[in-house]
């Protein structure tokens, strides 16, 4: 099975246990499934950084692939990729 | 703009950096920068920007000091606890290189003054703690047309984004809207804040001074647990509110 490695960044790595873990990736899988997929793994903190209160993404996160910017959640993941980096927003000064 | 012999003098070592020069030092010397805030991130951001010789430095901060601002905000001192962070910070750029100009505006970016602050400036730096003056200071720079580099830091990571209105992302394509989870109070180490400025700093020397290796249309993400950084390609949202 192919995998990949998921990256938390800021709020989102003090709310998981860890800045970034290794996920299974299932055939066809898209980002937006996997971001769903490694959101269940954590508790309600985390969720409530990933997905705003009508279930979808939450539309500040910032996300990416294999550095470039992700604006569209339904890209699919294939063996190719390597990193998705999931990003809240910050702006501590 | 000829440079004086003082300049020379004082900028000498940085006049043999390749693609800088003379001409670089005249573009720094010719621009005005301003800083939205001074604290941990635009303190040393601005410091960096004083000793390379950029001619004006415009800082904007609000409010007086306090205690707990002293293990970031380095431009401070102690003796100023309760006045004016703007003028402590304009005092030791002062001090520090008298031949640079500095003006301190002892408020925050708003509504009511961001035209005129933005329109002065040849670059913008924010560095502010709060997405409201950050998204404010993008719309007007996405509508002047002038660069902005935006330095955000939370714990161990910062990112330096830079945005080129009509050519790159604005933040707004990043994030648009008002984060809702983001907190005014967030967990700071100096030596962080300071890292993050320097590399928005040097990106803002090399936008003014025309040198090279810039980091346009990307994010640079900093990960300071593992001293990594990632550069992140950006991209224009066709229904931004600001700069479509």
């Amino acid at each position: 099975m192919n995998t990949l490695q998921v990256h938390y960044s800021g709020q989102l790595a003090l709310a998981s246990s860890a800045a970034e873990e290794t996920v299974d990736l299932a055939e066809g899988a898209t980002v937006q499934e996997v971001v769903a997929q490694v959101a269940e793994r954590h508790g309600d903190g985390f969720k409530k950084l990933i997905f705003q209160e009508d279930g979808h993404i939450e539309r500040t996160l910032f996300i990416a692939l294999d550095g470039e910017q992700v604006t569209d959640l339904t890209t699919p993941l294939t063996a190719h990729h390597r990193e998705l980096m999931l990003m809240p927003p910050i702006a501590g000064g | 703009m000829e440079l004086s012999p003082e300049d020379r003098n004082t900028y000498a070592w940085q006049l043999d950096v390749p693609g800088f020069g003379e001409a670089g030092q005249a573009m720094l010397r010719a621009s005005t920068a301003l800083i939205s805030r001074v604290g941990g991130l635009g303190g040393p951001l601005a410091l960096s920007l004083a000793a390379a010789g950029v001619g004006r430095i415009i800082l904007a901060h609000g409010g007086p000091l306090r205690e707990d601002d002293l293990n970031r905000q380095i431009l401070m001192s102690r003796e100023f606890l309760g006045q004016s962070r703007a003028q402590c910070a304009r005092q030791t750029l002062q001090r520090f290189n008298p031949r640079i100009e500095v003006e301190a505006v002892e408020e925050n970016i708003s509504e009511s003054n961001v035209i005129d602050l933005v329109g002065r400036a040849n670059i913008v730096f924010g560095c502010a703690p709060l997405f409201e003056e950050r998204l404010l200071m993008n719309r007007e720079c996405v509508k002047q047309g002038k660069p902005l580099i935006d330095a955000a830091m939370f714990s161990m990571v910062g990112q330096v984004t830079t945005v080129i209105p009509g050519e790159t992302a604005c933040l707004a394509c990043l994030y648009p809207g008002q984060p809702p989870h983001w907190k005014r109070r967030f967990p700071v180490i100096g030596a962080v804040s300071a890292l993050v400025a320097n590399i928005g700093a040097l990106e803002g020397i090399k936008l003014l001074a025309n040198m090279p290796g810039t980091n346009v249309g990307k994010m640079l993400h900093i990960d300071a647990t593992n001293m990594r950084t990632r550069p992140i390609s950006i991209k224009r949202r066709a229904e931004c509110a600001v700069c479509a």
